[in-house]
């Protein structure tokens, strides 16, 4: 059975998920930059709604992958 | 030596600690709300603080009052209570958006009931003590920040009312000397803009001069009424020579028809001239000159029947202008030798007919009251860090982003981010190791000095009221990491929440408000020349009446907020739209409208026997020519609108020219009046000067790269 962890930072722990959801936005914040400025925005029907699942996406793969709870 | 921005911040962090020490010292409920208003209220004067502060408890009060009456009407009704709630929201915010003279004081009003409702009470007698305690809390601010500011490096208003006229009348006799120089001048046309531009930025300073001058001097608040008149009379001076500046025709034509045209606008001049004289203090012995604009009838019956009418209009237009600065100049005379008001008035601005409310308004209430809903569920069924907040906080953001729709969200949210870091590092790091209230004293000084000096505008505005959430000083003092982070993430969730919310509403993307706005302005004109023969009572229903008056009023309003909107646009997302292109737009808009209320103007006066009604067939024409413009720029304002109008009406003009000419020339010969003469010309002008408005539009607008606006991108 696994035993849920936490990150410590300077003696404060920190969950997870929190980290993986900051990591999750900063990227998606970087790649709607990137889509911006390769104008590759356009084929997008509602970008704002993109950029939330971009977030849920590197979330849970951050979250999964590299800071497992 | 130290710096003003130096001692703006020194002024505003003493008054912050000392809020605190009050507060502390005497055990009132939450010392954060002295703090508060402290942060709020520091404006680098007294008077301007001193008004902040008074709006800021005028506010207060009515807020503490519907919290009472809210909560007295549905004390076990959660749902009839925040309906109630988002009803006084939406009341309040709208207020606060269409008063822009007491915007303060409902914006106050609106974010007091929603803290005083979700302070966490249990009693009704609790609920009472919160909206007194905040009350009070309010009024010590008000005093500590006044006292602070008073004796400490006491800045004045004195003579900025002066000076901000003295700036605003000088360039208004720029601008009008640019104006009669443009045909001979050809940089007049650049340096007209600029002095435009410059001339509503002065307008707003003396505005901004008039409050604060007014809140700290009595002789001012004696003559406010004769100082804002001469605000009006500026302002429509300004709208006067905006007219002129888009319709007057230019050349020797003029000078042929008016001959004693120069000596008419060398005395308009040398009115400016005096008037800055009286600021500068030169003496008061001018008297007026009463010129007036001869008509050389020969000259005139020789131009063609359209120029004809675009010199009857400008005749009227300086005659307009001859009157306002006729009443200007008389009032600043009364001013400077303080005999009070007199002299002719004239009504200088169109009144906005009724209905008065506004689409941009509603939608900025529909946001704050949205949002309060929302945030009441996600309390309700989600209950996550922030508790019964989720109801407050994003409530009062919404209201600050309704408030000023153009901001992007990052300048809210980066400063605060960032001070409300600052704050619960203090909070978490240096707060438990501090055991007097003059360590404490020094950490609030310290924190607030360094968020007033580093950051400036709405952003200092955050980044103070970020600390002020992130130290969280209270009564009994308890510290708590996970108290502090979670109410870290909460107020960044609330601002996400704000943005989904208003992403639901309206898309913020200020190049998406500006197409939208664009495209509900020609829709307005077209609507608008559509009914132009309707411009009169007779005939028309109640309702008809409000619709078009309504219209009327977005004609007048949107080239203003698209030229808002226009200045929010991100230059480097594109290139391609450079801010002369898009002044171009605004510029563009702004001359359509002029042009639209002078045809509707004529068409109000006229008469069923006149020239008009004889000619009702051709101008019926002419109007679906416009209207047809109009519509295929509502539907896309890249359509080639203006060529073709360009063409239809170059191949008609002629044939126009020759019906004018055959049904007026019975009557050159026979007795008809002056007056009847002059309404039938200023409707010709009036359909002369739309279709040269539009056409102007579509050249200058060829540039602008519609197609990128419209595409989609993260925003």
């Amino acid at each position: 059975m696994r035993v849920p962890s936490e990150v410590a930072i300077s003696g404060v722990y920190v969950p997870p998920l929190l980290l993986a959801a900051i990591i999750g936005t900063v990227l998606a914040v970087v790649t709607a930059s990137l889509l911006n400025r390769t104008r590759l925005s356009r084929h997008f029907f509602y970008p704002p709604l993109v950029f939330v699942t971009m977030t849920v996406i590197y979330t849970v793969v951050i979250g999964t992958f590299f800071i497992p709870a | 030596m130290l710096t003003t921005r130096t001692k703006d911040a020194i002024k505003t962090a003493l008054a912050f600690a000392l809020a605190y020490g009050v507060a502390l010292k005497t055990g009132w409920m939450s010392p954060i709300w002295v703090g508060l208003t402290v942060v709020v209220i520091a404006l680098p004067s007294a008077g301007q603080s001193l008004r902040k502060g008074v709006l800021r408890l005028a506010g207060t009060v009515p807020g503490c009052i519907a919290a009472l009456v809210i909560f007295g009407l549905f004390p076990q009704s959660r749902w009839l209570a925040l309906a109630l709630t988002c009803a006084w929201m939406f009341f309040t915010t709208y207020m606060m958006l269409s008063r822009s003279a007491n915007a303060y004081v409902w914006n106050v009003a609106g974010f007091t009931c929603l803290i005083i409702m979700t302070g966490g009470f249990e009693t009704p007698t609790e609920l009472f003590e919160r909206a007194e305690s905040r009350t009070v809390a309010t009024v010590v601010g008000i005093i500590i920040y006044t006292v602070v500011t008073t004796f400490l490096w006491p800045q004045s208003n004195a003579g900025a009312i002066r000076n901000a006229l003295g700036d605003l009348l000088s360039t208004q006799r720029a601008r009008f000397a640019a104006l009669r120089r443009r045909t001979t001048d050809s940089e007049a046309a650049s340096t007209i803009r600029e002095l435009h531009l410059r001339e509503v930025q002065q307008l707003a300073a003396l505005g901004h001069a008039l409050q604060a001058e007014g809140s700290e001097s009595h002789q001012v608040r004696e003559v406010r009424p004769e100082l804002q008149r001469l605000r009006d009379l500026s302002s429509a001076i300004m709208e006067c020579l905006d007219r002129l500046e888009t319709s007057a025709p230019t050349g020797g034509a003029v000078r042929d028809i008016l001959p004693s045209v120069d000596a008419f606008l060398d005395e308009i001049d040398a009115r400016f001239s005096s008037m800055c004289g009286l600021l500068r203090g030169e003496g008061t012995a001018r008297t007026q000159v009463e010129v007036s604009l001869s008509l050389d009838r020969v000259a005139l019956g020789q131009r063609p029947a359209l120029d004809r009418a675009a010199v009857v209009v400008a005749k009227g237009q300086l005659e307009t202008l001859d009157t306002l600065t006729a009443e200007a100049l008389t009032q600043m005379q009364d001013l400077v030798s303080r005999r009070g008001a007199s002299g002719r008035k004239t009504s200088p601005a169109r009144r906005l007919p009724s209905p008065s409310f506004d689409l941009d308004d509603l939608r900025g209430a529909a946001l704050v009251a949205s949002t309060v809903f929302v945030g009441f569920l996600v309390w309700v069924f989600v209950n996550p860090p922030g508790h019964a907040s989720w109801v407050m906080l994003p409530g009062v953001l919404a209201m600050m982003v309704a408030g000023a729709q153009q901001l992007s969200a990052k300048v809210f949210i980066a400063p605060t981010a960032l001070a409300l870091a600052l704050g619960i590092g203090i909070y978490v790091f240096v707060l438990p190791r501090l055991s007097t209230f003059a360590e404490l004293a020094v950490v609030l000084f310290a924190s607030m000095f360094v968020v007033n000096y580093f950051f400036k505008g709405i952003g200092q505005f955050a980044g103070m009221i970020g600390v002020l959430m992130g130290i969280s000083v209270q009564q009994q003092q308890a510290y708590s990491f996970a108290a502090a982070a979670n109410s870290y993430v909460f107020t960044l969730s609330a601002f996400v929440l704000v943005y989904v919310i208003s992403y639901m509403i309206h898309s913020p993307r200020p190049e998406k408000a500006v197409l939208s706005m664009v495209h509900r302005f020609f829709r307005s004109a077209r609507l608008l020349v559509a009914n132009a023969s309707h411009a009169t009572p007779r005939g028309t229903s109640r309702f008809q009446r409000l619709k078009l008056a309504w219209h009327g009023q977005q004609l007048q309003r949107l080239p203003g907020k698209v030229a808002a909107w226009c200045k929010a646009i991100d230059p480097q997302a594109f290139p391609t739209n450079t801010p002369e292109r898009t002044e171009d737009l605004v510029v563009g808009l702004q001359a359509v409208a002029y042009r639209i209320n002078e045809l509707l103007d004529a068409h109000a006066v006229l008469s069923a026997e006149s020239f008009a009604a004889q000619l009702a067939d051709d101008l019926r024409a002419w109007r679906d020519r416009l209207e047809f413009a109009l519509s295929q720029w509502a539907e896309r304002p890249d359509s080639p609108a203006a060529e073709q109008l360009q063409a239809d009406l170059s191949t008609w003009r002629s044939e126009l020219e020759s019906r004018i000419d055959a049904t007026t020339r019975p009557a050159s010969t026979a007795k008809v009046d002056d007056a009847e003469w002059k309404r039938f010309y200023t409707l010709l002008a009036g359909y002369r000067g739309v279709s040269a408005a539009l056409l102007s539009y579509g050249t200058s607008t060829r540039q602008i790269d519609w197609p990128a606006w419209r595409e989609e991108r993260f925003s």
